[in-house]
């Protein structure tokens, strides 16, 4: 395995310009989402899905000296050390990578869907005239040519940065610190000391609160309690055996 | 320029229907998401009605009320599934415990139970497939054997119940004597498998990201068992004939079956109320589904214990007791439904450290 890579979305530096949606619906050569007006604000995308794996939000607050301010963040799929899609899929479909992205295999998925209720962040999503779930890929075809994703190539600002997963750490540690010395005192690092997925490997750096932007506190990879949820079968299993032999040796007596 | 550079395609192209803007007579499509097949454009995320915040939400931040997490992409397959294999399982498990009592009386009871398991699979394995985005690669599932994946470990319990299933009906059939009913490999085993089928379709649900399953994934397990057997119990009052032991042994695991069942979901209920997660229970046509299970459910018991052993009173508690069964299925997958829908499930419980 190479150096594991990633994503460093600095939402202090996004202009709200979409070039990240649109280099990425060209690049992976993605249909359009139906040119929807949503009405609340400049964000008409809504939401990542099948076909939209970046999505500029566009959250309105109200500014400290009066007025409201723009707090913009380019969402993408996270690509999770503990990946919820991964550890649900029944196939085999979704892997790791030899990046350390979150890999879906569109000649193996058979579309079961139960990587959508999986996810923690609501990222993958499926077509239903395609059949199959699709997301993010970390350009995946672009990495074995040695090129960076397309939105962070695309980003005009370098809001999305690419690179090895400890140097974009320490780098956000570094921005978050300038943050806070320019007086930004709500900067803070998404992603990187997260127990509930084994941390992110898309990284933000966030001036508000993670629900402001849409997205979890903390979140935690479904598959964590499953130990004890298969626990409660075994009992219901038991119960459901302890019902059947009882029912017969009760009524035992009579004609 | 298109024109310039190739006049002939002004005509000869298609129209750009499929929602990319790229022309495949003269461009390549290599790319990761060339493949998504189009038939309509995309809604991008269309905004589900439920989503509007409850009148009493307690107050967060959330992204115009956006959803966070995505909502099960299943059609009503799944939770009718959830009811024929839930049923199978319990016939199977009930089936065995008849050949272990080797109760000569109870055969007739036992061939129905193997019919019913077997049905159940059958029907269960097709609903499922009919589910899939892609249904010809349903044999993807049998690919790997995966640990962390309910849906796959399901898959293997449900083949081994189906051909366990299928070994116990041939051995019963097979058995001219018509005389005690004998533990077969096919019958245990089924039981086994079936103990596990009306069982895992709980870890299924609570193995996941939608706030309402996951607060009570430790609940859904039990309940879905006790759900199964009142299934069972209602399929039988409506199948068997009222005679002797077979109507004492309907009655008998109807009945608690079905006090189990109202006992697990109150339960369940209670604990989505701890976690905060309960609004899908609360208001809306979830809601609506679950409040009629339940009162179904009640009937069905009165129906159930109401004495005398009259064919309508079998009836009556068999047809109430079926739909009881099948509406907590539907309820409990549109409840999911609706708290996806609602960021504030997503957010307050992970800030209170649930």
């Amino acid at each position: 395995m190479t150096t594991p890579v990633g994503f460093l979305t600095d939402t202090t530096l996004c202009i709200g310009c979409k070039a990240c949606e649109v280099a990425c619906k060209q690049w992976n050569q993605l249909p359009d989402d139906g040119f929807h007006f949503l009405g609340m604000s400049y964000d008409n995308t809504a939401a990542l899905g099948a076909s939209t794996w970046r999505h500029v939000s566009f959250a309105e607050r109200p500014a400290p000296g009066g007025g409201i301010t723009w707090k913009m963040m380019s969402d993408v799929c996270k690509h999770c050390e503990r990946a919820g899609c991964l550890e649900a899929c029944p196939t085999g479909a979704i892997i790791r990578t030899e990046h350390g992205s979150v890999y879906i295999q569109p000649d193996v998925c058979n579309g079961c869907g139960y990587c959508v209720p999986a996810c923690p962040f609501g990222v993958v999503a499926r077509r239903d005239d395609d059949g199959r779930a699709w997301k993010c890929t970390l350009c995946f075809d672009r990495l074995q040519g040695q090129l960076e994703p397309a939105c962070a190539k695309a980003c005009p600002t370098d809001s999305i940065q690419f690179g090895p997963l400890d140097e974009l750490r320490a780098r956000a540690e570094a921005r978050v610190d300038e943050l806070h010395a320019r007086g930004v005192t709500g900067a803070r690092r998404y992603g990187d000391h997260q127990p509930g997925t084994g941390g992110l490997h898309a990284l933000f750096v966030l001036t508000d609160e993670p629900e402001v932007y849409n997205l979890p506190p903390a979140p935690v990879v479904p598959t964590a309690g499953v130990g004890r949820s298969w626990l409660s079968a075994a009992a219901g299993a038991l119960g459901l055996a302890a019902l059947a032999i009882g029912s017969v040796i009760f009524t035992r007596g009579g004609a | 320029m298109r024109a310039m550079n190739h006049p002939e395609l002004e005509t000869l192209a298609p129209p750009l229907g499929d929602g990319r803007n790229f022309d495949r007579t003269i461009a390549e499509d290599h790319g990761e998401g060339a493949a998504i097949a189009v038939r309509a454009p995309d809604v991008a995320w269309p905004i589900p009605a439920e989503a509007r915040p409850a009148p009493d939400a307690a107050p967060s931040e959330t992204y115009y009320d956006l959803p966070v997490v995505k909502a099960a992409p299943w059609k009503w397959y799944v939770p009718a599934y959830f009811h024929a294999g839930g049923v199978a399982g319990a016939a199977a498990s009930l089936a065995g415990a008849i050949q272990l009592s080797r109760d000569p009386r109870l055969r007739a009871l036992e061939g129905r139970l193997h019919w019913l398991a077997v049905l159940g699979e059958a029907a269960g394995g097709a609903l499922l497939i009919a589910d899939l985005g892609r249904p010809s690669r349903f044999h993807h599932m049998m690919r790997v054997l995966r640990p962390s994946s309910p849906m796959n470990l399901g898959t293997w319990i449900l083949s081994a119940a189906g051909t366990t299933g299928a070994l116990a009906l041939v051995s019963h059939l097979r058995s001219r004597d018509h005389g005690a009913p004998r533990a077969t490999l096919g019958g245990i085993g089924g039981a086994i498998a079936g103990t596990l089928l009306s069982t895992y379709t709980g870890v299924l649900l609570g193995n996941t990201a939608i706030p309402v399953w996951h607060a009570t994934r430790r609940r859904l397990p039990p309940w879905f068992a006790a759900l199964s057997a009142a299934g069972l119990g209602a399929a039988l009052e409506l199948a068997a004939p009222a005679t002797g032991r077979e109507a004492r042994v309907t009655r008998v695991y109807s009945a608690v079956a079905k006090a189990a069942e109202l006992a697990g979901a109150r339960g369940l209920a209670r604990s989505a109320g701890r976690a905060g997660v309960d609004g899908p229970f609360r208001s809306g046509r979830a809601a609506r589904m679950w409040r009629a299970s339940r009162w179904l459910g009640v009937a069905s018991l009165a129906a159930t214990l109401w004495p005398g052993g009259g064919r309508t009173r079998r009836a009556i508690a068999g047809v109430l007791g079926t739909a009881a069964a099948v509406l907590s299925r539907f309820a409990i997958v549109e409840a999911g439904r609706h708290s996806a829908a609602d960021p504030r499930a997503t957010f307050l419980p992970q800030r209170a450290g649930e």
